[in-house]
């Protein structure tokens, strides 16, 4: 199936929309990603054979074709890419000369790139590592622990890749772990009793590094679904929780510095919006934002899908059909644009000109 | 019956100790490597294959020394060599 993908230019003086041309191409669209950074100088689209990087008006970068089947991509915000395609990920740089491989006879859990450096999660023989590699000369910090009944691993790093939040589900009893590192070194193990299950996608980092938020949900007849916010000594807030279905995986937006925090879950037209201090990590509910229709679930436990720009005006969620730009300040929806695909997460980039 | 708390605590998942790595480098190989072709040579061990093109220099890390045989034909097939 393929989706013609039209990346627009939006005007938020007045919500005029333009197509960016020349590219606009039939894609197998895998997943539209953006870097983790304070001003997202670049969107990647990717799918199986192909990723192209623009940049924040809309410009070709690089269109890059590869030979194999490209799992998961991940941008930096230099236009670096790091893709995991089956035990071996590659590192690109922004003119798609290829800088690393890595190739392992295990398997891979998640990868994650911030400006300096990257992380690679996987399992290998008896052990379950996380490794870091510095992207200016490569070299390598790792950690391994022993392989089992460690599941649904995340990684989220920020934006120079200093720090990384690594979550996992550990099988008994049912913890849902969270641990800081910073260049192999650990900064603390967390173990929340009873929260079970991250799951890749379950973690989104502040681009500096001092807090991350996660989610994940209460298993069996205590179903809840919850989302925290974790800060780099290990303090956490539980920000929010319901009872789970099959519906309740969130569209998250936050700003950059995570004092606001917004998200709407499937089966919903309600944003919920909190106001979050990280100094005393408590937060203030805010009068919620309402969509002129349910939002579109993500899917499980992921918190990757939804966006908001760094200064926090404006959000990114979108229904089965439609995308929608809504003003955080007057707690509006500004703009609709209709979309023909569902079951993938959308980005923005803001554009200064 | 399971315990709805709020309760928390620190794991205590030990960092298992791993034996040494054992390092072999391979140099000027000019195009990305048949990393499969490399792994299937390997047995019972733990492997990773580092490439950088701009070096031309790959690096095979396994958690067990290799045998002789496996160390003949990764030297003769590509010039592995064992760091010591």
């Amino acid at each position: 199936m393929a989706f013609q993908i039209t990346p627009k230019l939006i005007n938020v003086y007045d919500w005029s929309e333009y197509d960016i041309k020349p590219w606009t191409q039939d894609v197998l669209l895998k997943e539209i990603t953006r870097p983790n950074a304070e001003l997202p100088r670049y969107l990647l689209l990717y799918k199986d054979n192909e990723f192209v990087v623009l940049d924040n008006l809309g410009q070709v970068v690089l269109k890059k074709q590869v030979s194999y089947t490209i799992g998961v991509a991940r941008i930096n915000n230099n236009g670096q890419v790091l893709v995991w395609s089956g035990n071996t990920i590659r590192l690109y740089d922004i003119n798609g000369e290829l800088l690393f491989s890595k190739t392992i006879n295990g398997e891979i859990d998640d990868v994650e790139i911030g400006n300096e450096y990257f992380w690679i999660a996987f399992h290998a023989g008896d052990y379950f590592y996380v490794t870091s590699y510095r992207i200016s000369d490569f070299t390598k910090w790792e950690h391994a622990m022993i392989n089992a009944d460690i599941y649904y691993v995340d990684l989220s790093c920020s934006e120079s890749g200093y720090y990384c939040l690594l979550a996992y589900h550990y099988e008994y009893p049912a913890y849902h772990i969270v641990v800081y590192y910073s260049f192999g070194a650990r900064l603390f193990s967390k173990g929340i009793y009873w929260r079970d299950r991250s799951y890749r996608g379950c973690s989104r980092m502040r681009p500096d590094g001092a807090l991350a938020l996660f989610g994940g949900y209460y298993p069996y007849e205590y179903a809840r679904s919850w989302l925290a916010v974790i800060r780099r000594d290990g303090v956490h807030t539980i920000i929010y929780e319901r009872w789970y279905s099959g519906d309740s995986r969130y569209q998250v937006g936050t700003n950059a510095s995570f004092t606001s925090i917004a998200f709407v879950h499937g089966a919903s037209n309600t944003i919920i919006r909190k106001e979050f201090d990280p100094n005393t990590m408590g937060y203030v509910d805010l009068d919620p934002i309402y969509l002129p229709e349910n939002a579109e679930a993500s899917p499980y436990y992921t918190i990757e899908w939804g966006d908001m720009t760094p200064d926090g005006y404006y959000m990114l969620v979108q229904s089965p059909s439609k995308i929608y730009i809504v003003d955080m300040v007057e707690g509006v929806v500004k703009k609709a644009i209709t979309k023909g695909i569902t079951g993938r997460p959308f980005k923005m980039i803001p554009s200064y000109v | 019956m399971i315990k709805m708390s709020e309760e928390e605590e620190i794991l205590k998942i030990e960092e298992m100790k791993r034996g040494p790595d054992y390092l072999y480098i391979a140099e000027n190989i000019n195009e990305d490597i048949e990393a499969d072709k490399i792994i299937e040579i390997i047995k019972d061990k733990s492997i990773t294959l580092e490439y950088i093109p701009q070096i031309k220099v790959i690096f095979l890390w396994t958690s067990k020394e290799l045998s002789e045989d496996e160390y003949k034909q990764l030297k003769e097939k590509y010039g592995f060599e064992k760091v010591e």
